[in-house]
């Protein structure tokens, strides 16, 4: 054999190698199981009226979540007749307030701007501290007396760690997690994914 | 590798990674081609084209830019993943959260971005009059005696940066509940 052509199969080995390491190595979160859940559609207003339930587990401080938002409002806009959406709080430890930004969407909720405050705090993304909720609930024009007592006293912690609870059960092991229609998806979904479930 | 794929184009969607990744681009694709043109004449293009012939010197140019695109987006979502998830982390459990250098997927996904770029960077040179990089070595006109006269590296550095692109979207498809 020509040298040169030893030298580019040797180079060429190398790189498959390489890329089966690199392959085995990366875990596939998106190990959808096919079993059916029956999970409830949580504590706030859907999104749509349609038949088919999306319900998402989500992170307001998960940048992943935030990737996620965009293509959630175009499936919103395409398939609004056919869908319901839900939120349902997952706020995970290793995020920095997440847990305070998760209660705050709840008193939102209680104002009943809790898709208005979801949308703000995505846009808001960072260090939540209770300076930054409050302004958001301000700049929607919400009762700041209300809102700022309903966060400090921590009213909706059952709710949120309720969610927390029936997440885990249901097998959510990090967000976003989509149960579409009882089906349980993990991780970020692309829009031609999305399309392709929902049909 | 659709879900990749969208990640990586919502990443590039927000301006500043945008713009990181256009800066990084532009400035890879610079380096490279002055890196090309460095042991030619007058640094003139159009003696590269005469010394190489037109399609080597097409090809050289197409490679590169390739090579200087993927560089970009690597740049990108790898400040996304760093910055992004740093930012939302809690500073005790800071350890646990997305320290990709510190994992050995993250140690393999590094090192095929370097090694592209490491080979990019060999890859810039002209075969017929030297590269500098090689002559930095010891080769100055190691381009001339490989088989394809650098369009294997330079391929190779492609192939090395698609996939270390391509892992790295895929190492941040979801925020984990740490146990």
């Amino acid at each position: 054999m020509e040298k040169n052509t030893k030298v580019i199969l040797i180079f060429f080995l190398a790189i498959v190698i390489l890329v089966l390491v690199m392959y085995f190595s990366v875990t596939n979160p998106n190990d959808n199981k096919e079993e059916i859940v029956n999970i409830s559609t949580g504590f706030f207003p859907a999104l749509g009226s349609g038949e088919i339930k999306i319900i998402e587990f989500s992170d307001f401080a998960c940048p992943v979540c935030k990737l996620q938002e965009p293509i959630l409002k175009q499936v919103s806009e395409e398939y609004g007749d056919k869908i319901s959406f839900y939120y349902r709080n997952f706020p995970l430890p290793s995020h920095k307030n997440s847990f305070d930004a998760a209660l705050a969407s709840s008193c939102a909720n209680e104002q009943e701007k809790f898709w208005e405050y979801h949308d703000l705090l995505f846009g808001n993304q960072g260090n939540f501290e209770k300076e930054l909720l409050e302004r958001i609930a301000s700049q929607l024009g919400l009762n700041t007396q209300e809102f700022n007592e309903c966060l400090d006293s921590e009213k909706y912690k059952e709710q949120v760690n309720e969610d927390l609870d029936e997440g885990k059960k249901a097998g959510v092991r990090g967000t976003p997690t989509f149960f579409i229609d009882g089906k349980r998806y993990e991780g970020f979904q692309s829009l031609e994914s999305l399309k392709n479930i929902l049909g | 590798m659709l879900r990749e794929l969208e990640i990586i184009k919502q990443v590039l969607l927000r301006k500043k990674y945008f713009l990181l990744f256009l800066i990084s681009s532009l400035i890879t694709f610079f380096v490279f081609y002055f890196l090309t043109l460095w042991e030619v004449t007058d640094k003139s293009l159009k003696i590269f084209i005469e010394m190489n012939g037109y399609n080597y010197a097409f090809l050289t140019l197409l490679l590169l830019g390739i090579i200087a695109l993927l560089l970009g987006v690597y740049v990108a979502i790898f400040a996304f993943k760093t910055s992004e998830f740093r930012e939302n982390s809690d500073s005790v459990q800071k350890s646990s959260i997305s320290d990709i250098k510190l994992t050995r997927r993250g140690k393999l996904i590094g090192f095929s971005g370097f090694l592209g770029f490491i080979a990019g960077l060999l890859s810039s040179g002209c075969p017929m009059c030297g590269s500098v990089i090689f002559a930095l070595l010891g080769f100055p006109l190691a381009l001339f005696f490989l088989p394809f006269k650098g369009l294997e590296l330079r391929l190779l550095s492609i192939i090395l940066l698609l996939f270390s692109v391509y892992f790295l979207a895929k190492s941040f498809v979801r925020c984990e509940l740490k146990k």
